[in-house]
């Protein structure tokens, strides 16, 4: 396992966690999988930085969870976008679209 | 908002299923993370141990969940309290010296801070306190003084219609008999000018006060009760308003009662109509001139600055000067803040208390300082064994420091137990004359006070060994095995540090203690050109209504002291208008001496050669032999000095040095202008002798030129009596009070004090301050004392194994004494000297409190110097010997 694989930029695994909650609630294992195919295996987040960042999320009341069944049936955390977090989402994805744009900007200066 | 407060309540108040949640998360996890590798072809063994691995530390992640919940440094702060009280528990002994430690410094701190409050920062009972004012006269040439207006002056500036002040009123103290209701009883009273209750803004709890036509003369005779006399006197009647009470002889009836706590001016226990008349005039001159005896306080009106009142008094003193040159030239007002006034010159030595104990505190932090210092030491293998396991450093501080808070808490509560008791102990010792002993108490703001300084002085002495704790090289404390080593130097230099600050500070409390010590026992020690032994003193009062004749006085006295020196137990008994020492208020009379032209013109009041304001005092024929003072040329006041005879003056040394300058006094006569200098020759005096020069008006002063009148000449109601006893001086208190009984059964019964008891009061002042300053400095030797020697020894503790190899390499128990020693030496030398410099440069601060003492006296300083060196040095020995006696086999095993 883990070649070419890339650490996550710090503050990027906030909006990646709200991205993905975008489509419907999901829980911690879920969404480490989701990473790893949404990014083609380029991206992986260890479980270390995983559950910090959904308690995070969950105390400033972004997301907010809920114990459910699991497609096997057993006990899982799913977590849920608020509204709150939709806002964030959008501001998260905004000044990230900013921050790209300007670091091209940038490189493709030669 | 809500779900998010929800969440961390849940997360504070349950945690043991949220901690049981992130398990069960966790655990899914996991588990889905194995399933997916045995799909992938591990068997479930491997996979196992592939997931574990991938997962690293768990507890760090639970650790970082936590925190993300955001209540961390809720459960830590528990967490810290609780480790923190076990492990204190487990060292009885370190705990109960820092907490002691702590709770003596707290404790007296805060004792001392409850009478800073209570004296100098709560606030009067009055409305708006600090919108009252009291009035003085300025006299060019004089600089500020006490002195009040004279009544023309007051009735002058009341009538004015002033910008600044709302009211103006009059104060006069007006002591009464009240008869009738129980014992005759002298009480204290004021006669008040209308709008005096206004001024201050007080309300009466009963009836009202005074209207403006009962201030006027003939106007009825009326009087409030102060709510103590209320209460004592006519046990809290409701009915009281509207009876009639015999004051001095003469009906008065009750108008009002004011409410509990208000008792201004002084001790004040009931109130009447200041009635105008006499020099109470705004147009006369009579009286106006430098004829200070009218204590008048005024309100500012709403949004005058006290500047600005200045301004206007000044203004209206120039307008009295042209409207009344002959007396008024030179003469202007002022205004000051009547707390100001009351808390006067308490308040130097009080925050120089409150320095002093200040500074007990901070070596008492410095001592638990040192001790937690040593403490850390001990600690150090758990402090790396924590830090291994992923303890971060603001962690470990904060964990420290948590330690210190809860022995600062401990000390704190122990520290406000002796405070309660010290602030008890203090009122009682506290010395009547002082100001607002009432409001002197233990209340929410002194609990605050106490509870901020516990904080204060506990992270003072935790944070820099916590830090030191907490900053070791990780690697090297565990290899070495928690032994210290050579002591790193960063170690040594705070210990040093420590010994020099509490050295430093204790030299300056020492030198402060020192300082006042010897002024009071040069104090003490001083001639005061009496003889006091054996002396009965108490105080006379005669009402006016059945002693309204100056024959009735006399008659009366004459009498009194004939039937008193009749009584076998007597020497003999005098009496004087005001007693030296006891009551040293002035009462100046310029005089001037005959024959000799002033210079200047009439009017201007230029002081000169042979005219001099004398303290006058009014005396009958045996004072001078009752107290014992020479009669150095001509006579004293005898028989022969009475009604009819040749008026005569007695006066001391000073006054003869002052207006004589070395030419012969007797037979010279001295002129009486009264108040009045227009007048001329008013009275004229012979002097008929010269006695020897006493402090009357307080040990601490010197003596004042004075003059002696006869009291048959002058007849004055008021009178101390001193009595010269054969033995003890207060077996007589009962034949004198049968005597005065005989004599007239309506007088109430005096208050006796020995003369001695006199002069212990006179100076109970500077020995409550330099009893307390005292026993700060002594508390300070020996916590700096007992702080230096835990240091110094711990020191030795720590290089036990470098001087066990250097025994075992053969240097000599000799040296080893005086390396310690040496090293003890340096770190004296320089907190001794920072503390002289620190000394020099604080008692400056002192020098208005000493008496005949240089605030940089050598002898002091040399002697606290020596002393406290003596202290540090011994406290060093003990652990020098230690360390010359280590057995190096012992010292190299046990490291």
């Amino acid at each position: 396992m883990g070649k070419n694989k890339t650490d996550l930029l710090a503050g990027t695994l906030d909006l990646i966690v709200l991205k993905l909650l975008q489509s419907g609630p999901a829980n911690g294992w879920d969404i480490t999988q989701r990473i790893q195919v949404l990014s083609q295996d380029i991206l992986s987040v260890n479980y270390g930085s995983l559950y910090p960042a959904l308690h995070r999320l969950e105390a400033r009341g972004w997301i907010s969870s809920k114990w459910g069944a699991s497609e096997n049936n057993r006990r899982a955390k799913f977590y849920a976008l608020t509204t709150a977090g939709r806002r964030q989402l959008a501001a998260e994805r905004e000044t990230w679209e900013r921050f790209s744009t300007a670091l091209e900007l940038i490189l493709q200066t030669r | 908002m809500l779900s998010q407060l929800k969440l961390r309540l849940r997360a504070l108040f349950r945690r043991g299923q949220v901690e049981q949640e992130l398990d069960e998360e966790l655990r899914y996890h996991l588990e889905k993370d194995i399933d997916r590798h045995i799909a992938g072809g591990m068997s479930p063994a491997e996979a196992r141990f592939a997931v574990r691995r991938g997962f690293g530390n768990v507890e760090a992640l639970k650790e970082e969940s936590r925190d993300a919940r955001g209540t961390r440094l809720f459960e830590d702060c528990a967490q810290d309290v609780r480790h923190a009280t076990r492990t204190l528990r487990k060292s009885p002994g370190f705990t109960a010296a820092a907490v002691l430690t702590l709770a003596l410094g707290i404790g007296m701190t805060t004792a001392t801070f409850s009478i800073v409050h209570g004296v100098l920062l709560r606030s009067l009972p009055f409305d708006e306190q600090n919108r009252v004012v009291m009035l003085h006269t300025l006299i060019e040439g004089e600089g500020p003084s006490d002195r009040v207006l004279s009544p023309p002056n007051f009735m002058s500036l009341r009538e004015e219609e002033t910008r600044s002040f709302a009211e103006i009123a009059a104060h006069l103290p007006d002591d009464a008999t009240l008869v009738g209701v129980g014992e005759a009883q002298r009480l204290e009273g004021a006669s008040v000018s209308a709008g005096f209750f206004e001024a201050l803004g007080v309300d009466p709890l009963l009836g009202r006060t005074f209207r403006p036509e009962e201030n006027e003369p003939g106007g009825e005779r009326v009087v409030v009760l102060g709510h103590a006399l209320w209460q004592q006197q006519f046990g809290g009647d409701l009915d009281v308003i509207g009876r009639a009470i015999l004051l001095d002889e003469t009906p008065h009836t009750v108008i009002g009662v004011m409410p509990p706590g208000f008792d201004f001016p002084g001790e004040c226990a009931l109130w009447a109509p200041l009635g105008y008349g006499g020099y109470f005039s705004a147009t006369t001159t009579e009286g106006r001139y430098r004829n200070s005896n009218v204590p008048a306080l005024a309100r500012l009106r709403p949004g005058v600055s006290l500047e600005a009142a200045r301004a206007e008094l000044r203004s209206l003193g120039r307008y009295l000067e042209e409207r009344f040159p002959e007396t008024n030239t030179g003469t202007s007002f002022t205004a000051r803040p009547l707390h100001e006034e009351l808390v006067g010159d308490v308040r130097t030595p009080l925050l120089l208390l409150f320095g002093a104990v200040g500074l007990v505190l901070f070596i008492a932090s410095a001592n638990v300082a040192g001790l937690l210092l040593a403490r850390a030491a001990g600690r150090r293998e758990e402090v790396a064994v924590r830090a291994a396991l992923g303890a971060r450093r603001g962690r470990i501080v904060r964990q420290l420091v948590t330690e210190s808070l809860v022995l600062g808490l401990g000390g704190g509560l122990l520290g406000l137990l002796l405070a309660f008791w010290a602030t008890e102990r203090l009122v009682t010792m506290w010395p009547e004359e002082l100001p607002r002993l009432e409001a002197i108490r233990v209340d929410g703001t002194v609990l605050a006070f106490a509870f901020g300084i516990a904080i204060a002085a506990s992270v003072l002495a935790g944070l820099l060994p916590a830090f030191r704790a907490a900053g070791d090289e990780l690697a090297v404390t565990l290899q070495s095995g928690g032994r210290s080593g050579l002591g790193s130097q960063r170690g040594q230099r705070f210990r040093g540090a420590l010994v020099v600050g509490q050295l430093a500070l204790a030299v300056v409390l020492l030198v402060g203690a020192g300082l006042l010590l010897e002024s009071f026992v040069r104090l003490t020690s001083v001639d005061s050109g009496f003889r006091t032994e054996r002396i009965l003193s108490f105080r006379l009062s005669l009402p006016g209504a059945a002693y309204g004749s100056d024959g009735q006085v006399r008659a009366f006295y004459g009498r009194f002291l004939e039937r008193v020196e009749q009584h076998p137990g007597v020497r003999s008994a005098a009496a004087i208008s005001r007693l030296p020492i006891g009551q040293t208020s002035a009462f100046d009379t310029r005089l001037r001496v005959e024959g000799r032209t002033l210079r200047g013109v009439r009017g201007a009041h230029v002081s000169s050669p042979g005219e001099e304001e004398l303290n006058v005092r009014l005396v009958s024929p045996a004072f001078f032999q009752t107290m014992g003072v020479p009669i150095l040329r001509g006579r004293g006041i005898t028989e022969q000095d009475s009604t009819g005879s040749l008026p005569t003056v007695v006066i001391n040394e000073a006054a003869a040095e002052r207006l004589f300058a070395g030419e012969d006094p007797l037979g010279r006569r001295l002129l009486d202008f009264g108040y009045d200098p227009i007048e001329e020759a008013a009275y004229a005096f012979t002097i008929v002798g010269v006695v020897g020069d006493v402090r009357s008006r307080g040990l601490e002063r010197e003596p004042e030129p004075e003059a002696y009148f006869a009291h048959a000449q002058v007849p004055l109601s008021s009178m101390s009596i001193v009595v010269r006893a054969a033995g003890d001086p207060l077996a007589l208190t009962s034949t004198i009070r049968r005597e005065l009984k005989a004599l007239d059964p309506n007088l109430p019964a005096p208050e006796f004090r020995t003369f001695e008891q006199v002069l212990a009061d006179s100076v109970s002042r500077p020995r409550f301050f330099t009893t307390l300053l005292s026993l700060f400095s002594a508390v300070a030797l020996i916590l700096a004392a007992v702080g230096i020697f835990g240091l110094l020894s711990f020191a030795v503790a720590q290089r036990t194994h470098e001087i066990g190899i250097r025994i075992a390499l053969g240097a000599s128990p000799r040296t080893l004494v005086e390396t310690v020693v040496r090293e003890a030496l340096v770190l004296v030398v320089i907190g001794l000297s920072l503390g002289t410099g620190g000394a020099l440069a604080l008692t400056r601060l002192l020098e208005s409190q000493l008496f005949d003492v240089s605030a940089t006296d050598p002898v002091t300083f040399a002697g606290v110097v020596l002393v406290l060196g003596a202290v540090a040095l011994l406290a060093s020995l003990v652990p020098a010997w230690r360390a010359a006696t280590v057995d190096p086999l012992v010292a190299l095993r046990t490291e």
